[in-house]
């Protein structure tokens, strides 16, 4: 197979080529006859004119001097019109999808029989992409049949393909002459580029590596329990509250919790991009893998009138032939929508004016602004191993989140992901042992617990909170047990907080309690302290564990504690436990309980 | 009725109830009882999970074939008393330091009853038990020690 571009050294050669390959009709078809030489666009058109040169035909070319001009060419060979001369010479120049496919390098027009326009425009794909990679095209919603295998009419080492794409079919024009070229090859990173085609040959960049993080096979990937669940659980428009204050909207929250067994942000990962993989069947908000192009809008919409409801994934119409696949609205009441995200199908995203309208219930609004997002090719974004880059509006479960994951919500918010701080506790015990942990941040001189960290306010009896003359630690735990010592006792009373604050007691801090206080007032000055843990250990048999987090702000603390089972049938000897310079790492510890008789 | 503790003030309260009357004024207080009511006590939510220890417990110890008593220590500064007067409190069982961490009260007298020398003999056959003549060793040690003892003592006095 030879590739003939436009500098082809020895014309003659190119041209006798062209002939070789191609039959020739004296009315003007010209259809592949035999060999896989391809050849630029200049080829065929310097062909058929040698061809009508010749005062006798040849062979399976049926052309000579007697026929009318079968082509014109401009801008440097690269726009090739086949001419019809049905009305004058019943010749009218024209080839086939199939011929269609041994060039490149520009657009070739012609006229079909029914004197409507017929338009291959060439697309060349520039860029770098790992070995085997097959580039797909979607235009207008559907899988453009590949004829080109991992590559072809590589005429230099940055060119990944040259073909010509068929743009205009019978007059009317596909899809705006829209396409998108995709490279989601499994295992490689993924990559989409948009481009509008016409006459000449246009540009597609692409450019895919290896996935360092893209190892599972797929196979097994897609055998995952939980595999299919992942898009499907919770679409949509879904407020996320990834910093604690509040939540921030977005597409949907990714979870890896139903992935039973495999319940990481790896699997995680794999799985959607296993959605998106070419050849796929599986979806992804309800859009084919094959068919998702990145190319998501937020539309600012009006709220309308009428009261009908858009349903979820459905596709969505606008003049001017555009559709696409609803993936969020912030209500789908047509009456309070005013922010709608959509996957661009086909056409050009709808503008100012247009109305966007439901195929289900036809709701409908008017558009006033809309927001191309930054996407990325596999949905998701970036995945370093360990933490999210994720694209504008890809949402996840806030719980998955974790320091260093980096989210952008549709509302354009940033929100960090706090970084939490766990520390873990597991105790090997009896089976039958009901263990407890009591565990506080330590004293800054003495070996034992800091119990008089904090000092309360006055608070009534029974109240639901409990206040402190000081703001709270930033890093103290977002739950745990607020010890008083209230005045009048002579032990600490343990409440269990569900949140605190320091803005409810501004600028003090507040304990927002589960239950209720005791029926005993704070006084003024009581010793108030933080336990980490005051509880038994979760669950029960020979391995029982604890666990609790707070948000790192700065530097290090120390935490003692112990481990008790007092069963008085068989006491275990006391652990003593430590967490030494606790800072922004999460830390775990292991005791054994022993029994002491 | 269960020990009550102050546990600010690290005192436990020991109630008549919890010791065991003998006769007349004299009652017992079995020192394993209060070792598993600290234990409880300790470990216990609603009483002193937050609070320091109160107690130390070495297990028997097997020497050269003698098995020494367990010991109950009471520490971290914890101290006892009763909610009676006038009774004699006989500290049986384990080895303790609870007449050191008594609080005198009226007419009220702990003995110890601690010895060095105390051991516990497994009944029932075996290679632990003793013969005869390894008993009278023993004791005769043990008197020996006694007298020692007791002859310093009193030198020291005169």
């Amino acid at each position: 197979m030879t590739v003939y571009d436009r500098d082809y050294a020895t014309p003659a050669d190119a041209v006798t080529a062209v002939l070789a390959q191609f039959s020739i009709t004296a009315g003007g078809d010209i259809r592949h006859d035999t060999g896989t030489n391809t050849f630029h666009v200049w080829w065929l058109h310097r062909a058929l004119q040698k061809k009508v040169w010749d005062l006798a035909t040849s062979g399976n070319d049926l052309l000579n001097l007697a026929k009318p001009n079968p082509s014109t060419s401009e801008a440097l060979g690269t726009i090739i019109t086949l001419l019809d001369h049905t009305t004058d010479y019943t010749v009218r120049y024209n080839i086939d999808d199939t011929a269609a496919e041994s060039f490149f390098g520009g657009s070739i027009e012609q006229q079909n029989g029914s004197s409507q326009t017929e338009r291959y425009s060439g697309l060349i794909v520039l860029g770098t992409a790992v070995a085997g990679t097959q580039l797909q095209v979607v235009q207008d919603a559907a899988v453009y049949t590949s004829f080109w295998g991992t590559g072809l009419n590589q005429t230099d080492s940055n060119t990944l393909l040259r073909v010509l794409i068929k743009t205009i079919v019978a007059g009317a024009e596909v899809d705006k002459q829209i396409v998108v070229v995709k490279a989601h090859e499994y295992g490689d990173t993924y990559a989409v580029w948009e481009t509008t085609l016409g006459l000449g040959e246009k540009v597609a960049a692409i450019s895919t590596a290896d996935d360092p993080n893209n190892n599972t096979a797929l196979g097994t990937v897609q055998a995952y329990t939980g595999f299919a669940g992942v898009g499907a659980t919770v679409e949509g428009w879904t407020l996320i509250d990834v910093d604690g204050n509040g939540g921030d909207p977005f597409i949907g929250d990714l979870s890896y919790a139903g992935l039973t067994g495999n319940q990481t942000k790896d699997a995680l990962y794999e799985v959607v991009k296993a959605y998106l993989v070419r050849g796929t069947t599986d979806t992804l908000w309800g859009i084919d893998g094959d068919l998702y192009t990145a190319r998501l809008y937020q539309l600012t919409v009006t709220p309308g009138s009428g009261s009908q409801l858009y349903v979820q994934n459905e596709t969505v119409t606008w003049a001017g032939g555009g559709s696409g696949t609803l993936l969020a609205a912030d209500d789908l009441d047509e009456d309070n929508t005013t922010r709608i995200v959509i996957h661009l199908d086909k056409g050009i995203a709808p503008v100012n004016t247009d109305v966007v309208t439901g195929a289900t219930n036809s709701a409908n609004n008017t558009v006033t602004a809309t927001e191309k997002l930054a996407t990325a090719a596999n949905y998701i974004g970036v995945y370093t191993g360990t933490n999210w880059i994720a694209a504008k509006g890809t949402g996840f479960l806030a719980t998955e989140l974790i320091f260093g994951d980096s989210v952008t919500a549709l509302d354009g918010e940033t929100p960090s992901v706090p970084q939490n701080v766990t520390l873990n506790l597991t105790v090997n015990c009896d089976a039958s042992d009901d263990p407890y942990c009591f565990l506080a941040e330590k004293d800054g001189a003495l070996e034992a617990p800091d119990y008089n960290k904090y000092s309360g306010e006055t608070t009534g009896s029974s109240s639901s909170f409990v206040d402190i003359d000081t703001p709270l630690d930033a890093d103290e735990p977002q739950t745990g047990y607020v010890g008083v010592l209230h005045t009048g006792r002579t032990y600490f009373t343990f409440y269990e907080y569900s949140d605190w604050n320091n803005t409810e007691n501004t600028p003090n801090g507040r304990f927002n309690l589960v239950g209720t206080t005791d029926a005993i007032g704070i006084t003024a000055g009581d010793d108030v302290f933080i336990a980490f843990f005051y509880e038994a250990l979760d669950g029960t048999g020979a391995v029982q564990t604890l666990a609790n987090s707070f948000v790192f702000d700065t530097g290090t603390r120390n935490f003692v504690g112990w481990v008790r089972h007092g069963d008085p049938t068989i006491p275990d000897k006391p652990v003593p436990i430590a967490y030494n310079a606790v800072g922004s790492n999460s830390q775990s510890l292991t005791v054994v309980l022993e029994n002491e008789s | 009725m269960a020990y009550s503790v102050n546990w600010t003030t690290k005192v436990i309260t020991i109630p008549l109830t919890d010791l065991t009357l003998v006769s007349g004024s004299n009652y017992t207080l079995d020192v394993e009882d209060f070792w598993i009511e600290a234990r409880r006590l300790e470990a216990s939510p609603g009483d002193g999970l937050w609070a320091e220890q109160i107690v130390e417990f070495v297990n028997t110890q097997t020497l050269s074939g003698i098995v020494y008593s367990a010991i109950v220590k009471v520490i971290n500064g914890y101290t006892w008393n009763t909610n009676t007067t006038n009774k004699n409190i006989s500290l049986i069982g384990k080895n303790s330091n609870l007449l050191d961490v008594f609080i005198p009260g009226d007419g009220i007298s702990v003995l110890a009853n601690n010895s060095a020398g105390k051991i516990t003999i497994s009944e029932g056959g075996g290679s632990t038990v003793w013969s005869e003549s390894e008993k009278d060793d023993i004791i005769v040690k043990v008197d020996d020690t006694y007298d020692q003892a007791h002859i310093a003592a009193r030198n020291t006095q005169s």
